[in-house]
């Protein structure tokens, strides 16, 4: 039996050999004058796409995205004395990118329940397909067996 | 039916299992998606959408003013959505370009970036005029003061190179990661971190008279 040390030393092990498996990047980072909204409603769109969203559902998205991205550029690069405008500019960005989340929120659930039909669906299919061989192999098995009864019934026997 | 003796019942089963079995694992084929390889294209082309003619008259020597007209493109096949920027740099002959093997950026100073949200296989690609509107001369090396990208301008502080040689536009492609929320050069794929840079080298040789004293 296993002492508790030992499952101590045993974890150490492991998670010193998944530190040491996992590359480590010097990444370097600028930070932009993006909204966090950006990143939530990428992650949002990402698990859409990631449900089985198709590409024609996520479009519009990328479209909605891309205005956000031009406004949010056009409220950065305004005077700093236009703070109404400014304001403005990043109420409808965030506007925007909460009209994202939430249809790739719903976008999520449709295509996760149609991908979900459609594995069901196929599996079925696999099952039905098979009854079907099973059927089409017995008939043809009998067929086959007629065939061979008929042609033996035929037979003629020849003096020779 | 001939399918009544015990022997016959068996080779019915044992024909419906191999059934089921060739057809569930051709279900599991068709449901199950295929891992592809995770990447960017990333490129520049000249002023005639080709892999050439990136100078006016072939000239690597640029004048001042002289508009330079290219096209930047890049194409997301990372399989999803992706947030993408291209930082523009700035180089010289003792500039550090950007580094694949350590995945660090290039210290030269940025001048701008163009954001981007890409669909899985969509290309971005837009025109890239530029032209340099301000230099000066100084003690034998040739001083960017000011550059003109799309009709907007950007105010450079002291860049410079000796005789106006290797000059250098480095364009960097970052993209935005969504488990530390921040744009990083470069982007994870197949357990790997890669990254894509490109740079154009150009001279500026022209004498161009110094300021007027004031």
């Amino acid at each position: 039996m296993a002492r508790a040390s030992d499952w101590l030393i045993l974890t150490i092990v492991i998670l010193v050999a998944v530190i040491m498996i996992s590359p480590l990047y010097p990444l370097a980072q600028i930070n932009r004058p993006l909204q966090p909204s950006f990143g939530q409603a990428i992650v949002a769109v990402n698990n859409a796409e990631a449900a089985g969203a198709t590409p024609n559902e996520t479009v519009p998205l990328v479209a909605m995205l891309n205005r956000a991205l031009e406004l949010n550029e056009e409220a950065s690069s305004l005077p700093t004395n236009q703070t109404d405008q400014r304001n403005a500019l990043l109420s409808t960005v965030n506007q925007i990118l909460t009209n994202v989340t939430n249809q790739a929120n719903d976008l999520t659930t449709t295509s996760a329940q149609r991908t979900y039909t459609n594995t069901i669906m196929t599996y079925v299919s696999g099952i039905a397909a098979a009854v079907v061989g099973t059927f089409a192999y017995v008939f043809g098995v009998e067929f086959y067996q007629r065939y061979r009864i008929k042609r033996t019934l035929q037979m003629r026997i020849k003096a020779k | 039916m001939k399918f009544k003796s015990t022997q016959n019942k068996r080779t019915l089963i044992a024909v419906f299992i191999v059934l089921i079995v060739v057809a569930e694992t051709a279900a599991y084929v068709a449901t199950t998606p295929r891992p592809q390889e995770q990447f960017f294209q990333f490129y520049v082309l000249g002023s005639n959408r080709l892999a050439a003619d990136y100078y006016p008259q072939n000239n690597t020597n640029i004048h001042l003013a002289s508009p330079v007209s290219w096209y930047v493109g890049v194409t997301n096949f990372m399989g999803n959505v992706q947030l993408v920027e291209i930082r523009l740099k700035l180089g010289n002959e003792t500039t550090t370009p950007p580094n694949d093997t350590s995945n660090t950026p290039s210290s030269a100073p940025e001048l701008t970036a163009f954001d981007r949200f890409l669909a899985n296989n969509e290309t971005w690609e837009f025109p890239f005029v530029w032209s340099i509107t301000n230099a000066t001369t100084t003690a034998g090396s040739i001083h960017i003061l000011s550059i003109q990208i799309n009709n907007e301008t950007y105010q450079i502080p002291n860049w410079f190179a000796t005789n106006g040689y290797d000059f250098r536009l480095i364009l960097e492609l970052w993209v935005w990661q969504t488990n530390t929320n921040t744009l990083t050069f470069g982007w994870n794929s197949n357990g790997g971190h890669r990254t894509a840079w490109l740079q154009v080298w150009f001279n500026m040789t022209t004498p161009i008279p110094p300021p007027p004293q004031a």
